[in-house]
């Protein structure tokens, strides 16, 4: 993995190394993308792997197959919708955790969207269950609050 | 390491884990974890990676199953030793009481490792000594499912109002996240706002209900909102101010309370304000006159924008009626005011008032930016007088000063005002003779304006001016050639018209798509979309049509909610609706 630090050409790569041990490799202008992984490159330099503890094995290498797409421009709605097809949930969580950790933009704001778009219409055990919250309001102080906002329950959508 | 161990045991777990989508990793790790348990029945030494997946494990339990950690990030609250609080609110019963032996080399059902009560065995043994380790968790991001306030406000924001509001009966954290004003401000900013329609004026059985229909546009979702504030009261108008509805005006019956009745009426010079985020309404100071649909118009100004207090100070000689204005008299003092009104430093004595007027409102601007308010001016002019008279006065409110102020009567010959909107800095008004004036919200006077005629106009189906993107618009209903019919004009059509307003010249824009039924039909129009509502009665039921335009995309008329949520109202309702849309 040596390279002259003073090369900058487009096909360089960086090495990034998850909390878990696993090597990958991704194109320098995709590390742009990830302020963090950029800030540790300035700081490090890019001929060293770098190491990313908040990020593992499983969730880099979609993140990277977003980047990838994105430099080349090719990020449609098409995409975008077949890259989250297929995540559960908590995946989901997981990939804008890392996101946010990366401080990876355009991904933190296509997930968050994602994780809208899943709440939406959902009832208030479903949203507390996704996020495992506790419901710290006392039956009567829920019933109260419920009254208030009644115009606003009508159309839930059935759990899934 | 311990995959050849595992075997059997794994590949049990890892059938049950399938179906509940976990990872290979952790599969490895769960049964690893639990196979030590049972070995070790200590923790002993493990690697700091081991603890978190242990964690990991655990608090993954608990959120497959939806038991709360409580809302702190990563932290086992309220998981103390025989923390009975926290087990008492599982509802998955009692089954975990009997703490059934985890999954490992006995031959149980891997699903017990998830029941409640393994769960809490882990809890208790875990928490003693990863106090320290949640320290960690909850600031590093290793709780993969856990996410940080600061974040989770990120996805909240882009919730549409219905899906927002039931996020904050989630817990009490979650209130007061999304209810605060930078959080609300962010969510107007970051344009994740849709449009609402509210529909008011409803009459069932002759009686003025006080039930407002909202159309949730985005999600094509109707509601009702009960406001008895407005029970017995109809003919009044409305206007979207901000995030609240001003009503103004209106009549109400005098001998039959709560009925639609002409016949023996008082006519109100009250003004309310609705907010349907908090279903709450306040008064606001009447007006100085009396008026039944007057019409209405609101301008958004910055804060330093001169009182309109201090403007009865200065004299108005008279009316400024037809098209002469200062601009032709004095173009360059005229400039020069303009150019110095950001300093304020007009020549005119009778500024001095202003100025001081400005020294003080800088005050209040610096109070009321601390409060995230925003000023905004109410116009209402014409509507109908005490004795149903057409009035052709007109008045301002200023939300600064929250009083009422005359301003200059409408020009001379112009003629009953039967519809306005504020675009740009000037509030058009158009008349039942087609007339159009437009009154200057800076220099207070009005202003006639000559443009190029429209064709000629079905007499009894009144223009509607809207205002969108700063581009002034027309709905009116003209005779067209009928199909087929060629140089027979006996088909009315409702066409949308644009004002050049720099060449004053009237162009087709689009044609509305729905036959001309309701003469009183309401536009109004919100950022770059434009609503109509009609309502019309037939077959003994009472129908409506809702249409949205974009502007930017002008060849269509969209049809929105066939729900026809009005078919239980009576026929009167077609003529005391109005409209108002708020993006929320």
């Amino acid at each position: 993995m040596a390279q002259e630090a003073s090369s900058s050409t487009s096909s360089k790569t960086i090495s990034l190394k998850t909390g878990d041990g696993e090597i990958f490799e991704i194109e320098a202008s995709a590390a742009k993308q990830m302020k963090t992984v950029q800030r540790l490159i300035d700081d490090l330099g890019d001929d060293i792997t770098i190491p990313l503890h908040n990020v593992f094995s499983k969730e880099l290498p979609k993140i990277i197959e977003y980047y990838k797409k994105d430099i080349t421009g090719e990020i449609t709605k098409d995409f975008e919708a077949e890259f989250v097809k297929d995540l559960n949930d908590d995946e989901v969580k997981v990939l804008f955790l890392a996101a946010n950790y990366l401080d990876a933009n355009k991904l933190f704001e296509f997930l968050s969207q994602n994780i809208a778009d899943r709440l939406e219409s959902k009832s208030v055990e479903y949203v507390r269950k996704y996020f495992g919250v506790e419901n710290d309001f006392t039956p009567e102080e829920e019933s109260k609050l419920r009254e208030e906002r009644a115009w606003s329950f009508r159309g839930i959508k059935e759990d899934e | 390491m311990f995959s050849e161990r595992l075997g059997a045991e794994e590949s049990r777990c890892q059938e049950d884990f399938h179906g509940l989508s976990v990872s290979k990793r952790l599969v490895r790790s769960v049964s690893q974890k639990l196979r030590k348990k049972n070995n070790n029945r200590s923790l002993g030494e493990e690697e700091d990676e081991d603890d978190d997946d242990v964690n990991g494990v655990s608090l993954k339990c608990l959120t497959l199953y939806g038991r709360g950690g409580g809302c702190k990030v990563g932290a086992d609250t309220g998981d103390e030793v025989g923390d009975s609080s926290n087990r008492r609110r599982s509802s998955s019963g009692e089954e975990g009481k009997g703490y059934k032996p985890v999954c490992g080399p006995q031959d149980t059902a891997v699903v017990d490792c998830f029941s409640y009560g393994v769960r809490d065995r882990f809890w208790r043994r875990h928490q003693r000594k990863n106090s320290e380790i949640d320290e960690l968790m909850t600031t590093n991001n290793k709780m993969h499912i856990f996410l940080p306030d600061d974040i989770l406000e990120m996805c909240l924001v882009r919730l549409p109002l219905t899906s927002l509001m039931n996020a904050r009966l989630v817990c009490k954290k979650w209130r007061s996240l999304t209810t605060t004003p930078r959080f609300l401000q962010m969510r107007r900013e970051g344009l994740y706002q849709n449009p609402w329609l509210f529909l008011f004026g409803a009459v069932k059985d002759g009686f003025c209900s006080g039930e407002i229909h909202a159309l949730d546009v985005s999600q094509n979702q109707w509601h009702r909102i009960d406001a008895g504030f407005l029970r017995g009261r109809f003919l009044f108008s409305v206007a979207s101010v901000q995030d609240d509805i001003f009503i103004v005006g209106g009549c109400s019956s005098l001998t039959n309370f709560g009925k639609v009745d002409r016949s023996s009426f008082k006519t109100h010079r009250g003004v309310l304000s609705f907010s349907p985020l908090t279903k709450s309404w306040r008064k606001i100071p009447s007006m100085k006159y009396a008026r039944s649909i007057p019409i209405l118009g609101v301008f958004e100004v910055s804060l330093d924008f001169p009182s309109y207090q201090s403007r009865q100070d200065k004299r108005f000689p008279r009316s400024r009626i037809g098209g002469v204005s200062d601009v032709y008299e004095d173009p360059h003092k005229l400039s020069m005011r303009r150019h110095c009104r950001s300093t304020i430093n007009e020549t005119e004595a009778s500024t001095l008032p202003s100025r001081k007027a400005h020294k003080f409102l800088k005050q209040i601007s610096d109070l009321s930016s601390s409060k995230n308010s925003r000023r905004f001016l109410l116009v209402a002019v014409g509507g109908l007088g005490s004795w149903d008279e057409p009035l052709d006065s007109g008045e301002i409110y200023d939300s600064v000063s929250n009083k009422w102020t005359d301003i200059p009567r409408l020009p001379f010959d112009f003629g009953i005002a039967c519809s306005g909107v504020v675009c740009g800095k000037m509030f058009y008004v158009y008349s039942e003779t087609d007339k159009l004036a437009a009154y200057d919200i800076e220099r207070g006077f009005w202003i006639a304006i000559q443009a190029t005629p429209i064709p000629p106009r079905v007499h009894e189906y009144y223009p509607k001016l809207v205002s969108s993107n700063g581009r002034l618009f027309m709905l009116s209903v003209s005779w067209c050639e009928g199909d087929g019919q060629i140089g027979r004009r006996n088909k009315a059509v409702r066409k949308l018209w644009e004002l050049d307003l720099l060449y004053l010249t009237w162009t087709e824009v689009s044609v509305h798509p729905d036959a001309p039924m309701d003469w009183n039909a309401v536009f109004v129009a919100d950022k770059n979309l434009i609503f109509g509502v009609e309502m019309f009665k037939i077959f003994g039921q009472v129908l409506d049509f809702f249409t949205v335009c974009d502007v930017t995309d002008m060849s269509n008329w969209n049809h929105i909610s066939r729900n026809h949520v009005t078919h239980e109202l009576d026929g009167s309702s077609c003529v005391t609706k109005s409209v108002a849309v708020l993006h929320l």
